[in-house]
């Protein structure tokens, strides 16, 4: 009777076990539409473990001690019952820990779990940009130059000293490299030498050309050539409000959010004509340009997208909203990549005007800044210890 | 301050249930005559008066025994006058029957569920059932649409959460087994806190992110529901400090400030943001605003510097009136400010935000403590964030240890300065005090050190800037011609800036014995990596009146904000007229007439390359220049001095013979040469043609030859040989490796 009440304990765990490690009906799911989870709770499992663990635990108990020991429950089912009450308990409790974690992580997303490679930053990094197998990372250590072969490796430092780098970008082809800083812009020569200040002021802004360097100077956006050697304010416009990133798109017209609008500008001659402009009801941080779509991230407000087809008119499209702060965007055909802070990066669908949201990377950890370029997009973890990521931007989970 | 604006919180809500529940019995007349007792009892509350608003709150529930509103409106005066602990068990006890009573009359309000929550959450053992009520009530809250008591019962399920990620926090884990965190060793020895950092514990990784989680959930859905809500504003804004969000910290604020305009905390909130992100002049101004909202008791309390003050100097400090007070505050500041060149005091702003770190993490309104009336919060005031946080769960096996036993033990290191601080608390409450005799520790460590900027001095490394300063008679009575003399370091300062060029900002300010400014001089060059010390050498001159000074001379590089400073006293003398006087010795690279072969009659005569430092290389020549003053001239307006020129040895480093030669500048003295082993002697006469003024100028080459690198004093001194009287100065040079 006794081993029978062990050994019924025993089978009922074990098969409870089985049942919930036999695979789920649902396979890989291609990227593109809404991924729909199918994880096992882990407060049944870990129930389960909990249980049979007791069960052990209980059954060595019996073995070592006798079926029948003196006491209210001395005999051995009462053993077994109180064993594997108080294991599959703990298991639960321990479980639905895990289920609760989880659902807050993955409360706007379904895991996705690209492959990533990873590499350590120095000091504290801000801001990334990327020419051909170069990734260039600016923060407080300076510009890191890393190479992204079959993994990240860093093969150089420029603009040592440079304090507050904030924006940055590296010409075509070679080109010189252009840091922006709340002291001033310098550019750099392509491979080596020191930067030449070409303008003071705080520059927050930054995107280069084959010919020229655009950038956003306090509330102007200035132009100035590559060549530049000298300290000066350089033809631009001035847009009323502080600018927080711009971007060239394949028409060759700039693009620049304020903290209140977005601005389409012409380049003329040395200079920049306004095109047109839609104002906004946020404060926008990134901006990230893919043929006539434009994404802004806006923190707390999430995203917005826009219609630039029309330069003179930009038009909203839609909005997204699910993550709590939207710290940085990059777009990639369909793909819209989210840096989400601590939430990680989150995946959307954007080949209808409702962007959807397909799953959330949390592992990339405080995703801060990121960037596609050359089908893989590069993550900035801000986290205890400064790393940058790669995946492929056309991952499959 | 918490528990005190949640009641006045609180209030405005009870008091529109008291209304709404007053409109809808309106027509008993036992109501209405509670409703009015009611309402006088709590204007004796609001008075202070909480016996008489009792009695008057009996009375109601004894006019109108079915009325819900009575028995809560005692159950919770009753519940507000009651603190966390054993003390007041009755009256808790008191209180939860009335607000049992008002549920069983009004089942399923909210409001009743969460001050019984509350209720619960102060009487030791029944804490746990707290978070129970509290759900109850949010249950009920959602389902009536209560937004008020929604917002409040959400802080309160949030701030179960945020304990519990306190407790866990920064969790570490001991590898050893069979050891256990020694807090009287660690007194003794900072290397016992260092390995217990370095070797034998380890981080737990994600400890408490689920209530972390949680917590930020609650805070958010909180603010959701009611954008003013303070605790909720603090509670958000504080985990999103300690998860080095300060992007969204500042988003948040902005987004809220519209709700809560003149909240003072919020804006403190906003510049410490600002601040971690180095955006030192928004912090500034964010900062400013918030200490203008603060009321003036809660702002001298608050900013007052008895916490960052010596315990002697803290006692004067706190017997100075409010003027003095204020006095006393700018210089203070002024002296700790380590850049004038930049816009913002970073000293101050520092203070500040570790004063809005201290409130938004270790306030506890439970124990109506403001966080940086706290133990942790004084350590984080004096001394920054420190670098090093580690937690240990509660001691279960030595029981012995009564420190540890069922507390959280938390370590600080501070790995620049040694200093280390243990604190112990009760796991899930939001308090820790000092650890054995951490207090004492701690105040030893205040005795020595009462405040430091470590973390500031990381972010604004500032070299030194060598300053000459020598006073001469002015040209109008009571003025005093003052010249600073600075050696900037420029290639220093430019070092290790991968830039061609570089903006260098200088400045000179010099404020009198109130901290007046009296001058403030301020411009920028360009400086070449090529050429770093074409601007190195900076002169100011200017006409002070005598008394005493303070002097900053300042320089910043634009590109990598690396500064430097010469600050000092400085007392400027008096030359009466007609008074047998002397400059100061002003000390010299080159001194050169600026028209060769002519005899120079003042300053201005001479082109002058003043050596800031003071400092020269052997076999260097050491140029002097000086000025005499009321000489006496016989019936020829012809003076006679004798001049003793002697270099002293002071400290020296290596043993040679001392030899200096003069080679030029003095044409009475041109050859002249003297020796000794410690000491060289130069005395000549002179004879000076006053012509119309008592001011004579003199100048000379030293050539140091082979004297050996050491600390030099150089005394000058003049005889007037027509009336006897002699005048003396000094200045102490060194000889030092090229």
């Amino acid at each position: 009777m006794t081993r029978r009440a062990v050994k019924r304990a025993l089978l009922a765990a074990a098969i409870g076990a089985t049942v919930l490690t036999i695979p789920g009906s649902a396979g890989a799911q291609s990227i593109g539409v809404p991924r729909v989870e199918h994880r096992r709770p882990r407060s049944v499992l870990y129930a389960l473990f909990g249980a049979i663990t007791g069960a052990g635990a209980g059954a060595s108990y019996i073995f070592t001690q006798g079926q029948s020991e003196p006491g209210t429950c001395g005999s051995a089912s009462c053993v077994v019952t109180v064993t594997v009450g108080v294991g599959g308990l703990i298991g639960y409790i321990i479980g639905r820990e895990y289920d609760q974690l989880h659902a807050l992580q993955y409360r706007g997303g379904a895991p996705l779990h690209p492959p990533m490679v990873t590499t350590q930053l120095a000091g504290e990094p801000v801001v990334l940009a990327a020419r051909d197998s170069t990734v260039l990372v600016g923060g407080s250590a300076g510009v890191q130059l890393i190479r992204s072969g079959v993994g990240l490796s860093a093969v150089g430092q420029r603009a040592g000293g440079v304090r507050g780098i904030v924006a940055l970008d590296m010409a075509p082809s070679g080109g010189p490299l252009a840091v922006g800083s709340v002291s001033g812009l310098y550019l750099y020569p392509p491979t080596k030498g020191p930067g030449t200040l070409v303008r003071e002021g705080n520059v927050g802004a930054v995107a280069m050309s084959s010919t020229a360097v655009y950038f956003g100077a306090g509330t102007r956006i200035e132009v100035a050539p590559l060549r530049a050697d000298t300290t000066r304010v350089w033809p631009g416009v001035e847009l009323g409000s502080p600018v927080r990133d711009l971007e060239l798109d394949s028409r060759g017209l700039l693009w620049v959010v304020t903290d209140s609008q977005l601005v389409s500008l012409r380049i003329t001659g040395d200079s920049l004509t306004r095109a047109g402009s839609a104002m906004l009801d946020f404060t926008a941080r990134r901006l990230a340009i893919d043929g006539t779509r434009a994404v802004i991230a806006a923190g707390e407000r999430g995203l917005r997208l826009f219609d630039i087809s029309d330069p003179a008119a930009p038009r909203r499209t839609g909005t997204w909203t699910t993550a709590h702060f939207a710290y940085d965007v990059s777009l990639v055909g369909s793909r819209l990549y989210v840096a989400a802070g601590p939430e990680g990066v989150y995946l959307l669908d954007v080949s209808t005007s409702v962007p959807t949201t397909i799953g959330l990377v949390h592992e990339l950890g405080f995703a801060a800044t990121l960037l596609s370029h050359g089908g893989s997009t590069y993550v900035i973890d801000r986290g205890r210890t400064n790393m940058l990521h790669r995946i492929p931007s056309e991952f499959q989970d | 301050m918490h528990q005190c604006r949640r009641s006045h919180h609180l209030l405005p809500a009870a008091l529109s249930l008291l209304l709404w529940s007053a409109t809808s019995s309106a027509q008993t007349p036992s109501v209405r005559s509670a409703d009015s007792i009611i309402a006088r009892a709590l204007d004796r509350a609001r008075a202070g008066d909480t016996s008489t608003a009792l009695r008057e709150l009996s009375l109601a529930t004894r006019v109108a025994p079915r009325y819900a509103v009575a028995h809560f409106q005692r159950g919770i005066l009753l519940e507000r006058s009651t603190s966390l602990g054993m003390s007041d068990i009755l009256r808790r006890r008191e209180a939860s029957n009335e607000i049992k009573e008002a549920l069983e009359l009004d089942a399923g309000n909210p409001l009743y569920l969460m001050e019984l929550g509350r209720l619960r959450a102060k009487t030791p053992f029944l804490r746990l059932d707290a978070e129970r009520l509290f759900n109850r009530a949010l249950d009920a809250a959602i389902k009536r649409n209560d937004a008020r008591v929604l917002a409040e019962v959400r802080w309160e399920l949030g701030q179960i959460h945020d304990r519990r990620y306190g407790t866990m926090a920064n969790r570490r884990m001991v590898t050893n087994p069979g050891i256990s965190f020694d807090v009287t060793e660690a007194i003794s020895d900072w290397h016992y806190t260092a390995d217990f950092f370095g070797q034998w514990s380890q981080p737990v990784p994600n400890a408490g992110e689920l209530d972390f989680d949680k917590a930020e959930e609650l805070y958010r859905a909180a603010l959701d529901a009611d954008s003013t809500h303070l605790g909720a504003t603090v509670g958000l804004l504080g985990l999103l400090l300690e998860a080095r969000r300060y992007e969204e910290m500042i988003s948040v604020a902005q987004a809220l400030r519209h709700a809560q305009p003149a909240e003072p905390r919020l804006l403190l909130a906003l510049g410490l943001a600002y601040h971690r992100l180095d955006r030192e002049a928004d912090a500034g101004f964010a900062f400013d605003t918030a200490i203008g909202l603060l009321p003036s008791a809660e702002r001298r309390e608050m900013l007052g510097l008895e916490r960052v003050l010596r315990r002697e100097a803290a006692a004067e400090y706190g017997a100075l009136g409010d003027t003095g007070r204020s006095t006393f505050e700018a210089l203070y500041w002024d002296v700790a400010d380590p850049l004038r060149l930049t816009p913002v005091n970073e000293a101050h702003v520092e203070f500040l935000a570790r004063v809005a770190h201290a409130d938004l993490r270790f306030s506890s309104p439970e124990f109506h403590m403001h966080g940086w009336q706290t133990d942790r919060g004084t350590i984080l005031i004096r001394y920054g964030q420190p670098p090093m946080v580690g937690t240990l769960s509660p001691e279960t096996q030595e029981i012995h240890n009564s420190e540890a036993i069922a507390r959280i033990t938390t370590v600080w290191w501070y790995p620049e300065s040694k200093l280390r601080f243990i604190f112990v608390g009760p796991p899930a409450f939001d308090v820790q005090n000092f650890a054995g005799d951490f207090r004492a520790y701690a105040e030893n460590a205040r005795h020595l050190t009462p405040i430091r900027f470590d973390n500031l001095r990381a972010g604004l490394p500032i070299d030194s800037v060598p300053v000459q300063v020598a006073r001469f008679r002015g040209d109008r009575p009571g003025l005093t011609d003052v010249s600073l003399f600075a050696d900037l370091p420029a290639a220093r300062l430019l070092r290790g800036s991968d830039v061609q060029q570089a903006t260098l900002e200088t400045g000179l300010f010099i404020s009198d014995v109130a901290r007046h400014t009296v001058v403030e001089a301020r411009d920028s060059a360009i400086v070449r990596l090529e050429k770093p010390d074409a601007v190195s050498s900076r002169s100011w001159h200017r006409a002070l009146r005598p008394g005493e000074y303070l002097y900053r001379v300042e320089a910043r590089q634009g590109v990598s904000g690396r500064s430097a400073r010469g600050l000092s006293a400085m007392q400027v003398i008096d030359f009466p007229p007609g008074r047998l006087e002397l400059s100061d010795v002003l000390v010299a690279r080159r001194i050169a007439p600026l028209v060769p072969g002519t005899t120079p009659r003042r300053r201005s005569d001479l082109l002058i390359n003043p050596n800031g430092s003071l400092a020269f290389a052997r076999s260097d020549t050491m140029f002097l220049y000086w000025e005499t003053y009321g000489l006496t001239g016989d019936s020829n307006r012809v003076a006679r001095v004798h001049i003793d020129l002697s270099l002293r040895v002071d400290k020296i480093q290596r043993q040679d013979a001392l030899v200096v030669r003069i080679i030029g500048g003095l044409l009475d003295a041109t050859g002249l040469s003297a020796k000794g082993d410690e000491r060289v002697t130069l005395s000549y006469d002179k004879v000076v043609s006053l012509d119309g003024t008592d001011r004579t100028v003199d100048y000379l080459a030293l050539n140091l030859g082979e004297a050996p690198e050491g600390v030099y004093t150089l005394q000058l001194s003049v005889k007037d040989l027509v009336t006897q009287r002699t005048v003396t100065q000094q200045r102490v040079v060194q000889v030092r490796q090229p």
